[in-house]
C-alpha cells in the first residue's frame, strides 16, 4: 500500500515525536526504528570505512 | 477558463474559485473519490449537522459543465459563503484557541472514522461572527494504516506555539503570525522560553523535544513515514497524541492585563456623559435601512457594534487592543453571537496583502465593502497620535464607498488635551471647520449633533451621488 504524503515536509523529528508520546507501544516503535537506522547506518559506515582502507595500487615507474 | 482564488494553490488536488458571489471547490479524481467516501461516513455527517464544517453540496454534472476547468479536475463542490474572511493574525487569543480546538475535534473524529486531515492550518477555520467553522473540505484524506499525522509540526507552528507564547510569556502572537505566514518554528519558540518554562505543560515535549529531534534528524537518508510504518506505528498513537493536545489547549488561559482601553468607559467622564446620545444617534442611523456589512473601527467594548448588529447581517468590530477584542470575543462566544466578528486590527497599519506575490492573503479593505462605517472616538488618535493628516483620514474613510458615522472631539476635549499634553501642536488641520470642509468634498451631511460633554460632535455622512447615479 502506498502511503499518502502531505504537500509539505512534516519533518522526521515531529513524526518520531508522535511515536514517543504514543505510550509504551510508541516507545517500542521508536526503539525498532532506531535499531533499523543503526543497522542501516552501521552497514553504510562499514562499507564506507572499508572503501577508505582499500589499498590503492600505484604503478611504479 | 475558471480563475482560481489567488490563495488556493498549495494543495493541487483541491482548488477554490469564486463565481457570482458563491464559493466553489474543484476536485481532482483522487479528491473526488475521497470526498465520496468521506461525505457518506457518519463522522462527517455529524460534523456537518453540528455546524463545525461549512455547508457544502456537490454540483450535478449539468451544473458543473457550465464551468471550464483544467483537465485534471472532475467535480465541483459549492460551499456556503463566509460573510467576511479573517486571518489568524487578526484573531484574539480566544479565537485562535477555539480554532485549534475545532481542528483537534474534527481531526479526532476523522481519525476514528478512518480519515485524517492533510494539513493543520488555522486558515482552514473561519469565523461567522464568533462561531468557528472548518472550511477546507479538500483537506480530508483516507488514513493509511501505520501512517503518522504529517501535519503535527504545522499544528504546533501555527496554533500551539502562538497560544503557548501568549499564555506563558504574554507575547502577542498576531505580529509574529503576520510576519511569518508559516508560523513559529520550534527552534524560535524555544528562544522565547526561559528554563523554568520547560516545566510548564506542553513546552518540553512539543517545543524542546521536537526542536531537538528536528535538529538531529535533518540528514536522514530514508523516508521516516515509511520507516515508522514498518516499525509498527499504529493509529492509536495519533489518537493518544490528539487527546493530549486537546487537554493541553483546553487548559490554556490568557487573562489580559487591564489596559487603558479595557476600562475606557469607567475612567473617562465624557464617555458616561455622551453614552445615551451616541447610542441614540447610532441606533437612528442604523435602523433607517438594513445593511449587509458594517465596520466598527476602534470598537473598544463593542457597545455600538451591538446596536448596529440589530439591523445588519454582519458587523466587523475592529480594535488594536488585544485585551478589548479578547473580552468582546468571550462575551460574544458565550451568547453564540453570529453577527459580530471581533478582530485585532491596528488601523494605522491594517493587514496588508501578504504571501506569494502578495496575493495569498488579502488586504483588509479587499475582503468586503462596508455599507456603513462607525468611526467613534477614533479620529483624534489617528491624527494626533499616529500623525496621519486629517484629509488623509477622510480620504481613507471615503475609499470604502459607504456611509460613515464620525465622532469628532475638538481641541477643548479632555482626551485631545491629554494626547497633546507633551507634544508640539503641529496639527493646524485638526479643527471642526477643516473636518467639515474635507467631509463635504466627498459626502453630504444629513445629520449632525453636538454631544452633552460639550466638545464632541457626531456626523452622519452619506457619499455624494455622482451624476451617473453611482455613489
Amino acid at each position: 500500500m502506498n502511503l499518502p504524503f502531505a504537500y509539505f515536509d512534516p519533518s522526521a523529528g515531529s513524526l518520531l515525536l508522535q511515536a514517543l508520546v504514543g505510550g509504551f507501544g510508541g516507545i517500542v516503535v521508536v526503539g525498532r526504528y532506531l535499531w533499523t537506522q543503526y543497522l542501516g547506518n552501521g552497514a553504510a559506515q562499514s562499507a564506507l570505512s572499508s572503501s577508505r582502507e582499500m589499498p590503492v595500487h600505484i604503478p611504479s615507474r | 477558463m475558471v480563475q482560481f482564488d489567488s490563495g488556493s494553490f498549495r494543495d493541487r488536488s483541491s482548488r477554490v474559485f469564486l463565481h457570482d458571489d458563491a464559493v466553489f471547490r474543484a476536485l481532482t479524481a483522487e479528491s473526488k473519490a475521497t470526498w465520496d467516501k468521506a461525505s457518506q461516513s457518519s463522522f462527517f455527517q455529524n460534523l456537518i449537522s453540528s455546524g463545525l464544517i461549512v455547508e457544502t453540496e456537490e454540483l450535478s454534472v449539468d451544473q458543473a459543465c457550465s464551468f471550464v476547468l483544467p483537465a485534471e479536475f472532475v467535480s465541483i463542490l459549492r460551499h456556503r459563503r463566509i460573510p467576511f474572511v479573517s486571518y489568524p493574525y487578526e484573531w484574539s487569543f480566544g479565537m485562535l484557541r477555539q480554532a485549534a480546538l475545532v481542528h483537534l475535534q474534527i481531526l479526532t473524529e476523522a481519525v476514528r472514522g478512518g480519515f485524517i486531515l492533510k494539513d493543520a492550518s488555522p486558515y482552514n477555520v473561519q469565523f461567522c461572527g464568533a462561531q468557528p467553522v472548518f472550511i477546507d473540505l479538500g483537506s480530508f484524506t483516507e488514513l493509511a494504516p501505520g501512517e503518522p499525522w504529517s501535519a503535527y509540526r504545522q499544528f504546533c507552528e501555527l496554533m500551539l506555539f502562538p497560544l503557548l507564547l501568549q499564555t506563558y510569556r504574554g507575547v502577542h502572537f498576531q505580529p509574529l503570525l503576520r510576519a511569518q505566514l508559516e508560523g513559529i518554528p520550534a527552534k524560535h519558540f524555544m528562544q522565547w522560553m526561559r528554563w523554568r518554562d520547560l516545566f510548564r505543560p506542553g513546552v518540553f515535549v512539543n517545543g524542546w523535544l521536537q526542536s531537538a529531534l528536528e535538529r538531529n534528524t535533518q540528514s536522514l537518508p530514508t523516508s521516516t513515514v515509511r520507516d515508522l510504518r514498518s516499525s509498527g506505528f499504529h493509529t492509536s498513537m495519533i489518537e493518544r497524541m490528539l487527546q493530549k493536545l486537546t487537554h493541553l489547549v483546553e487548559k490554556l488561559k490568557w487573562t489580559p492585563e487591564r489596559t487603558q482601553w479595557t476600562a475606557y468607559d469607567e475612567t473617562l467622564p465624557h464617555v458616561a456623559d455622551d453614552l445615551q446620545a451616541k447610542s441614540e444617534f447610532v441606533s437612528t442611523v442604523c435602523r433607517n435601512k438594513a445593511r449587509r456589512l458594517v465596520w466598527d473601527l476602534g470598537c473598544n467594548d463593542g457597545r455600538y457594534s451591538l446596536i448596529a448588529a440589530e439591523h445588519a447581517d454582519l458587523v466587523v468590530a475592529m480594535d488594536q487592543d488585544h485585551a478589548c477584542i479578547q473580552q468582546l470575543y468571550q462575551s460574544l462566544a458565550a451568547k453564540k453571537q453570529s453577527t459580530i466578528l471581533p478582530l485585532c486590527v491596528e488601523l494605522a497599519n491594517s493587514s496588508p496583502a501578504l504571501g506569494w506575490r502578495g496575493r495569498e492573503r488579502k488586504r483588509l479593505e479587499d475582503r468586503g465593502r462596508p455599507e456603513l462605517v462607525l468611526c467613534l472616538g477614533l479620529i483624534h488618535h489617528l491624527v494626533l497620535a499616529s500623525n496621519i493628516p486629517l484629509p488623509e483620514v477622510i480620504d481613507w474613510l471615503a475609499s470604502f464607498g459607504g456611509e460613515i458615522i464620525l465622532e469628532f472631539p475638538t481641541k477643548e476635549d479632555d482626551m485631545v488635551k491629554a494626547l497633546l499634553r507633551n507634544k508640539r501642536d503641529q496639527y493646524s488641520d485638526y479643527s471642526l471647520d477643516r473636518l467639515e470642509f474635507e467631509l463635504l468634498k466627498r459626502f453630504e451631511i444629513p445629520w449632525r449633533r453636538s454631544l452633552p460633554s460639550g466638545a464632541r460632535t457626531l456626523f452622519h455622512a452619506v457619499p455624494k451621488t455622482r451624476p451617473d447615479g453611482a455613489a
